[in-house]
């Protein structure tokens, strides 16, 4: 039988379970049905705990209602959250709610004031709706209200005040993450920050902002171009207007960067001519201010025109006097600039005095390249290398274009980077003549057509570059030119380093010994200086290639020194037998029969080759061939050797104890016909007698 | 160095220019005494005048002004009524 569920007992058990379970709703239910049935001794305690469990009630109720108006705040419902927080204030008096609904309050005036404000706005009651934003602003400071406020403001008539509110802002146009919530600026907010902007005539700042707004509405943009227009107006007369020199000096940097602004916008809407004429205005007050850097930042992307060519060439003038960073560039738009007709027009009102003035302009770009020479500047060494061979060039243009084309006279890399090479090319091949041979005309030919690079890369040291820079396609003969000074330094160069196939490319570049004797003697000399038995060996197949290609006298002779060099140095090594040297000898003497080394190397050899032919013989047991080869020699030493072995054949046959006695007699009878075919009076032959009459 | 910022004279100055100008440079004391003899040495002979005008002047040729209305310096603005409730 089950316990009565109602007894004392039973309920104060059930109500005390409840409480430890933090269920107080139900305790405190259990508690009070106690109290009606238990007796009054009983009751102690019970009135505490029924006031615990209402306690813990409340609040529970408190944090539940704080919840829903978190909630409802978060919907942007203030005021219903604000009476749940009012509710759960009744029921609890934690300052955390207390806060809250502190904090509620105040966004929920916020927001009223806000409304009020855009009605007043929306009414045309700017200066009101300008109060009304400085009272939300007093309670907490945004930069999209301070903006809202400040436009309210202008258009009110107040510029004043909206141009001291605009100073509340950390930066304009707006820095990410100053505006509210650190959110994306709202369209309004951006629009409203550039009007104030340039209503206050602020209007480089005006546009920058605007331009945050892309995409939007005709008549924004209308505004925008409108806005775009007085900047610039403003900005060429702040540039060019009375007091310019003051302005500049005072806001360069500021000029700078609106100038760079101006530079990099692309838009339709902007005049060519008025930001040609921003750009010119900016770069002579740069100029004036010895700002040398920021006037090359702002020169004209292509130099058209003479006096552009100059400006350039001056600027960087300035700027190689103190760095070595532009000096490429200055060599190549100096002598484009000095030996410009119009360019030279304004070195001096009297003609004559603009050649010297000219000259002296030459050598003050070359002293300054030289200085730098002096400072241990490895690139100002390329580049007076490569300054060198301009000046020349420009020069030998110069002398040669007439009247009509002196506009031509200008170094070749300045000619390829104004499209001029091709009217240059056709001046020198109209006036061949002009130059002292063939190979200078095709010299200054070659700098002015595609293979111009790989020349420059020549001058340099840059074999592989300038091989690689050779134009693809079959060209003029200054193309060719090119590439048979390529093919031929490289060959040199592979040749040098012990890479392979360097004959390849000697091979192609043989028509330039035609041109000048310089380019064979070249090659003559370096193979006269090879050392080694490598190099030898490289140098005797790569002039065996320019040989079957080219095969001059010189260079017959060359190939002839550089095989008897490389036998020798090989038969000293014992890397090849008397025989070799032999063959390689008389193949130098047929290529050069004058070879006075290979002769008499030859000469020499015969000793040792008829040696080791003897050798060769007696090891096979040929001994009529040896005893041939002996009789015939002129070398003593090659009999002495024969009758040595000999002598040891007649020591081993008089001790053979395996022999039969038939058989010694047989051999000695040989011996003697051996022998007496060297040299019937030898000694060797009594001894070979008196062996066989013992017998 | 710039000569004729050392003797404070304008482009085109002739020699004789340059002459009169010492003695103000030399009063002035802002150069040296040899920087202002340089600088008159190199103005005082033609050719070299010529180099100095070329290293330290620019001349610009400005575009001609395109016909059309004059922009101004001003910018009145009505305030969009498209951002007003944005």
């Amino acid at each position: 039988m089950s316990a009565n569920p109602k007894t004392p007992a039973t309920l104060l058990g059930r109500a005390g379970k409840f409480l430890a379970g933090g269920n107080y709703h139900q305790a405190k239910i259990e508690y009070e049905a106690f109290l009606r049935v238990c007796a009054a001794h009983e009751q102690d305690g019970i009135l505490e705990r029924i006031r615990l469990c209402e306690r813990h009630i409340q609040q529970s109720r408190a944090q539940a209602l704080a919840g829903k108006a978190e909630n409802l705040a978060a919907k942007g419902r203030l005021r219903e959250a604000l009476d749940c927080l009012e509710e759960a204030g009744k029921n609890s008096d934690a300052a955390e709610i207390q806060d809250k609904a502190e904090c509620l309050r105040r966004d929920l005036l916020r927001q009223d004031l806000l409304q009020e404000a855009k009605a007043m706005v929306k009414a045309g009651r700017h200066a009101q709706a300008a109060e009304l934003y400085g009272k939300v602003l007093e309670a907490a400071w945004e930069g999209s209200l301070v903006i809202r406020r400040a436009a309210c403001l202008v258009r009110a008539g107040k510029g004043a005040q909206a141009k001291a509110a605009l100073n509340e802002l950390p930066a304009v146009p707006p820095a990410e993450g100053w505006w509210a919530g650190a959110q994306a600026p709202d369209p309004g907010t951006v629009y409203a920050l550039g009007f104030v902007l340039a209503e206050t005539g602020r209007l480089y700042e005006a546009l920058r902002t605007w331009d945050l707004l892309a995409g939007q509405d005709a008549a924004f943009l209308e505004q925008h171009a409108a806005l775009r227009s007085a900047w610039l107006a403003d900005l060429h007369q702040r540039l060019t207007g009375a007091g310019a020199d003051r302005a500049i000096s005072r806001g360069s940097a500021a000029c700078e960067d609106e100038i760079r602004y101006l530079l990099a916008s692309t838009s339709a809407s902007l005049s060519a001519d008025i930001v040609e004429r921003c750009r010119y205005a900016a770069i002579e007050r740069l100029w004036q201010e010895g700002r040398y850097e920021a006037v090359r930042e702002f020169l004209p992307p292509c130099p058209a025109r003479p006096e552009i060519v100059a400006l350039y060439a001056k600027t960087l003038y300035k700027l190689c006097e103190a760095s070595d960073q532009r000096l490429d560039e200055l060599a190549c738009f100096w002598l484009g600039a000095v030996f410009d007709p119009e360019v030279a027009a304004a070195f001096s009102p009297e003609a004559g005095l603009r050649d010297p003035v000219r000259e002296k302009l030459v050598e003050a770009a070359e002293d300054l390249i030289r200085g730098h020479v002096s400072q241990g500047s490895e690139s100002a060494r390329t580049v007076l290398a490569f300054w060198n061979i301009e000046k020349k060039l420009v020069r030998d243009i110069a002398g040669l274009a007439g009247p009509d084309a002196r506009h031509l006279a200008c170094p070749p890399r300045f000619a390829r980077k104004f499209g001029r090479s091709e009217s240059v090319l056709r001046l020198i091949m109209s006036r061949p003549d002009f130059f002292p041979d063939r190979e200078q005309y095709l010299r200054a030919g070659g700098f002015y057509s595609p293979g111009m690079a790989s020349l420059f890369h020549l001058e340099a040291g840059e074999y592989e570059e300038a091989l690689g820079a050779l134009p693809q396609a079959a060209g003029s003969e200054f193309v060719e030119y090119c590439a048979d000074r390529v093919h031929f330094s490289y060959g040199l160069y592979r040749l040098e380093k012990g890479f392979s196939k360097p004959g390849r490319y000697l091979k192609r570049s043989a028509r330039l010994f035609d041109l000048s004797p310089g380019y064979e003697r070249e090659l003559l000399r370096r193979a006269r200086e090879v050392d080694g038995v490598d190099a030898l060996v490289r140098w005797e197949a790569a002039l065996r290639e320019v040989c079957a290609a080219k095969p001059t006298q010189a260079i017959q002779a060359a190939l002839s020194w550089v095989t008897t060099q490389r036998c020798l140095e090989m038969a000293n090594d014992d890397h090849i037998g008397p025989e070799e040297v032999e063959r390689g000898l008389k193949t130098a003497l047929e290529l050069d029969p004058a070879n006075e080394l290979a002769r008499s190397t030859l000469g020499d050899n015969q000793i040792p080759l008829q040696l080791c032919q003897l050798t060769a013989a007696l090891s096979k047991n040929k001994m009529n061939a040896a005893a041939r080869l002996a009789a015939q020699s002129e070398h003593p030493p090659v009999r002495e050797t024969f009758f040595l072995y000999m002598d040891k054949m007649l020591r081993d046959i008089q001790g053979d104890g395996l022999l039969s006695l038939q058989e010694k007699e047989m051999l000695l009878a040989d011996m003697t016909k051996w022998c007496a075919a060297v040299d019937p009076g030898h000694a060797i032959l009594d001894e070979i007698s008196a062996s066989s009459a013992r017998r | 160095m710039n000569p004729y910022q050392v003797l404070n004279l304008r482009r085109g100055s002739t020699g004789r220019d340059a002459v009169q100008a010492v003695a103000a440079a030399l009063k002035e004391r802002k150069y040296s005494s040899r920087e202002i003899a340089l600088a008159q040495r190199a103005l005082l002979d033609p050719v070299s005048r010529g180099v100095q005008e070329f290293l330290n002047f620019i001349e610009l040729e400005r575009p001609r002004k395109e016909p059309g209305p004059e922009v101004r310096p001003e910018c009145r603005l009505r305030y969009l009524p498209s951002f007003e409730n944005v």
